[in-house]
Order: structure tokens, then C-alpha cells, then sequence
């Protein structure tokens, strides 16, 4: 199915909300920012053990300061939605994030190569549709 | 003698239920452009929101929110409709690594 995601185009990245749903079933929804330069799709572990998916391990991460992902494990996402599509068990770094970063994810070239992607600044909006 | 309506609905309701639902009500629904500028450089938990045609979020109930992430992730909320938005412009510049001694 074709899909067309309207974005901001005032904002420095494409931010679009995406859905988790969580260990009881729930969508947990959220913002993420779109990553064409990263191969993989990186998750907040916040957020994460929101969803009940991963449990926080603070003591043994070392964080280095503000500008930098600092990933530092993988899960399956039973379920996660972007741009109207779908994907079941889909693997995802798990990453710790600055809380100024403002976001829950950065969606990957993992995600993105399923699709057949264009983005256009001129209208603002993502159109996507299975490959 | 009649019965009102009302009293049924509640008869059928538990007082947690009541209460819930009663609690919500005195709660204001926002826009997100009022929760920018109620909440500024705040973390949301954001419940019962409504989408816009391209199910963007467009409003809802500021049910928690803090400056601290960690907080507002970890805050309880009932509803089946959950958000979560940061109000402040994003600091994020695209770096990225691994942490150390996690290469993976």
C-alpha cells in the first residue's frame, strides 16, 4: 500500500511519529527522526522499557556526552509502525539517547530499504510503498 | 418510579471507573500548539490524543511532564491512546557511535 507522510520541512531532520506496541498490547506512539545516513534503526532504551521490551541497565553503560548515539544492545520489536507500514519482529538497536534530542528513535536504511521511498521537500511529504 | 438515565450509567460503572472518567473530564484537552506553550522544552506523556487527516497528533491530556525523560517514560497512564512528544526544538545533529565496550 502506497503511503503519503506529510513532515516539517522547517525542522533540521524529518521527524514523523511511528507506533510500538508494547508487552500488553498497547500502541505506544512517539517521535522519531528519519536517518537516511543510518544503517540501522536505533530505539531510546527509555522508551523501550516503557514498552516493557528491554530493562535499563544505567550502571553498566558509559555515556559519553550530548551529540552522540551510544548503542549498546539489539531487540525485536513485535510490532512497529511508520508511515502507515507494518513490520512484525523487527530488530532494532537499542541506544541510549540525550533527552534534548527530543526524540524516541532514528529510522534507518534498515527500515527504509523495504520500501520504494521518495522524499519531497516541495510538498512535505514521505511517500513510501512496499518493494 | 422512573429511573434518570444518569443513575443507571453510573450503577453500571465501578467508583474506580467513575472516578477515572470524572478526573479526565476536569482535565483539559490542549492542542499541541497550546502544550508548546504551556509545557515549553518539556518532556509529554500525552493521553486520549486525536489525529489530524494524516494522523499527525493534534491534541490531547498532558497527563505527566518534566524536563526529565526518564520520568515521563516511566510515568503510568491508563489510556489505550498513549503519546509521548518532547516540546522543545530537537538538539539531535546526526552523530552517532557505539558506547564503549559495546561495539556490536
Amino acid at each position: 500500500m502506497r503511503t503519503v507522510t506529510p513532515f516539517d520541512t522547517s525542522q533540521h531532520h524529518i521527524h514523523t511519529e511511528f507506533f510500538v506496541t508494547d508487552q500488553t498490547g498497547r500502541r505506544l506512539r512517539f517521535d522519531g527522526v528519519i536517518d537516511t545516513g543510518a544503517p540501522w534503526t536505533e530505539f531510546s532504551d527509555e522508551f523501550l522499557a516503557r514498552a516493557g521490551l528491554v530493562e535499563l541497565s544505567d550502571d553498566e553503560v558509559p555515556i559519553k556526552p550530548n551529540l552522540e548515539t551510544q548503542k549498546y544492545a539489539k531487540v525485536l520489536l513485535p510490532s512497529l509502525t511508520i508511515c502507515g507500514h507494518t513490520l512484525h519482529d523487527f530488530k532494532v538497536m537499542v541506544s541510549r539517547f540525550d533527552a534534548a534530542w527530543g526524540i524516541a528513535a532514528l529510522i534507518g536504511l534498515d527500515f527504509f530499504r523495504r520500501f520504494r521511498v521518495t522524499i519531497d521537500y516541495g510538498q512535505g511529504v514521505l511517500v513510501s510503498e512496499p518493494l | 418510579m422512573p429511573v434518570e438515565v444518569s443513575e443507571v450509567s453510573a450503577a453500571i460503572l465501578t467508583r474506580h471507573q467513575l472516578a477515572h472518567i470524572l478526573e479526565m473530564m476536569e482535565r483539559e484537552r490542549l492542542s499541541w500548539a497550546e502544550m508548546k506553550r504551556q509545557y515549553p522544552d518539556q518532556w509529554l506523556l500525552i493521553v486520549d490524543y486525536e489525529t489530524d487527516d494524516a494522523d499527525r497528533l493534534v491534541s490531547g491530556i498532558v497527563e505527566f511532564h518534566s524536563t526529565d525523560m526518564h520520568q515521563v517514560a516511566q510515568a503510568p497512564a491508563q489510556s489505550d491512546r498513549i503519546a509521548f512528544r518532547y516540546t522543545g526544538e530537537s538538539t539531535f545533529r546526526g552523530l552517532r557511535s557505539y558506547a564503549h565496550r559495546y561495539a556490536l
